[in-house]
């Protein structure tokens, strides 16, 4: 028995490691959902708060650029609307919420505080609406809302990237909720405490995303396979769907999380796998996720609605 | 155990060095300089080892909790505490070095600190990678992501000390 116990102490150096490895591949595979939240939750609002206090000074530096880009987009999304209105007498976007959105970008950029901007509908906020993938008829301006936030800490370098915005529970933000940048698709809300919320970034190894592309009748799904923080793929696009090289890839009429016509990359590569029929599409993603600094949290008010019919037919079935 | 009390402020200064500053400049949006496991390398040689690994396993975890990345720096850090003691006897105390405090690069010369710093830094980065990709087809990636890994740790370490202990102390 002494000589046993002198043998276990002698080796407790491998003892050590094979049980703290066993540990760690443990917590790598798979973690209890209640305590990760519970503990995410709390890390969260320790991380935001030091973040946010932290990026004041970036932010300050960076005022410039961030005043380009909503310019920029603030221009695009105009032209958009404008040319709309000329090109379509039956478009969604009439004159007096060009104007509501005129004075939301006004009162924004004149104050330098992205913190001032409220909330809006999407019909009078996103310059995405009106695209090939969108049948009008489903474009209720009310079905959408967007709230305004600021990245206060953000990951690139795992398998599971996060963001964390400045905005939380008390700013009506939940989970699943999508979230959008300048320049397209970002992520899904994970995590909500008060005042903060974590997002499953796109370049995140277990982000799944419906997309299609652009005035194509097909969907599939896009993910992140790790590696450069700019690319994904995109399958289950039908082979007889023509897809070339530079075709927008925007998010689908399916998703829960975003409506539908957000850009979210361009194809950069396409091919058909040996035996399959459908492609395997190289995306090329809009958004920089080592820069962006403001983003969009959108809120799908009739999620739950869509949620319970669709409980309801599976239920049936 | 004041000395146990001033190697815990160290690690836990470094890790917050790490999650506030350091992961807020990924290099590429690939590499960050993991500098909180420079940390762990110099911790003194005269350590126990199993109270070496578990300080490792732990601070690697602490590091996972920041990012909710979970296993994946413990498990790293696991593999650098259980490389670490044989490295050490094999090559630091083969030539008696015999500091009892950290491991300090005007002890050693840029030369061997070098030395005895890359092929940790080395296993910790492989391992890191490694288990993040779990794909043996995935290996010129990551190793190219390793060796960048190192140098980028290398450059923040050497940084860090010359800038702690002054550029006056560490030539040889």
């Amino acid at each position: 028995m002494w000589s046993i116990l002198n043998y276990l102490y002698r080796i407790r150096l491998h003892i050590l490691f094979v049980l703290y490895s066993i540990i760690s591949l443990g917590m790598l595979v798979g973690n209890d959902p209640y305590h990760y939240s519970r503990w995410r939750s709390t890390m969260v609002e320790f991380q935001g708060n030091t973040l946010n206090q932290l990026n004041a000074w970036r932010s300050y530096w960076g005022l410039r650029a961030a005043n380009e880009e909503l310019n920029e987009q603030l221009a695009i999304a105009r032209t958009r609307l404008y040319q709309d209105q000329l090109a379509d007498s039956a478009a969604l976007v009439s004159l007096p919420q060009i104007r509501s959105f005129d004075s939301l970008f006004t009162g924004s950029v004149s104050t330098n505080n992205p913190d001032s901007m409220q909330s809006q509908s999407l019909a009078t906020a996103s310059p995405f609406l009106k695209t090939p993938l969108i049948p009008k008829a489903s474009d209720s301006s009310s079905e959408y809302k967007f709230i305004a936030a600021r990245v206060v800490g953000n990951s690139t370098i795992h398998r599971h990237n996060y963001m964390i915005l400045n905005r939380g529970s008390r700013d009506g933000v939940k989970p699943r909720m999508g979230v959008a940048g300048p320049k397209g698709a970002v992520g899904i809300v994970d995590q909500v405490s008060e005042h903060f919320c974590t997002i499953i970034t796109l370049i995140h190894a277990k982000a799944r995303l419906s997309a299609g592309l652009a005035k194509k009748d097909a969907v599939g799904t896009l993910f992140w396979e790790g590696g450069m923080i700019n690319r994904a793929t995109l399958i289950d696009i039908p082979m007889h769907v023509p897809v070339k090289k530079g075709d927008t890839v925007y998010t689908s009429a399916y998703s829960l999380t975003f409506p539908p016509g957000i850009p979210v990359g361009r194809v950069r590569s396409h091919r058909i796998p040996d035996g399959e029929s459908v492609y395997r599409i190289g995306v090329e993603l809009f958004t920089d996720f080592r820069s962006v600094q403001y983003v969009h949290l959108i809120d799908y008010k009739k999620r739950e609605e869509r949620l319970r019919l669709e409980d309801k037919i599976a239920t049936d079935d | 155990m004041i000395d146990l009390i001033r190697y815990t402020a160290w690690l836990s200064v470094l890790m917050l060095v790490q999650v506030l500053l350091l992961d807020q400049m990924a290099l590429f949006g690939l590499i960050s300089p993991y500098i909180y496991v420079f940390g762990l390398a110099i911790l003194p040689v005269g350590l126990p080892s199993w109270l070496f690994m578990t300080f490792a396993f732990g601070y690697g975890l602490t590091y996972d909790a920041f990012t909710a990345n979970w296993g994946y720096h413990a498990l790293a850090c696991t593999f650098l505490a259980y490389i670490r003691p044989t490295w050490v006897r094999w090559y630091l105390l083969k030539s008696r070095y015999d500091d009892p405090g950290s491991i300090r690069l005007n002890s050693l010369g840029w030369a061997r600190f070098l030395t005895y710093t890359i092929p940790l830094f080395a296993i910790h980065q492989f391992s890191l990678y490694f288990f993040e990709a779990l794909a043996f087809s995935e290996l010129h990636w990551i190793f190219l992501r390793s060796l960048a890994g190192v140098l980028i740790l290398l450059l923040c370490s050497l940084g860090l000390y010359t800038t702690f202990y002054g550029s006056a102390h560490t030539s040889k």
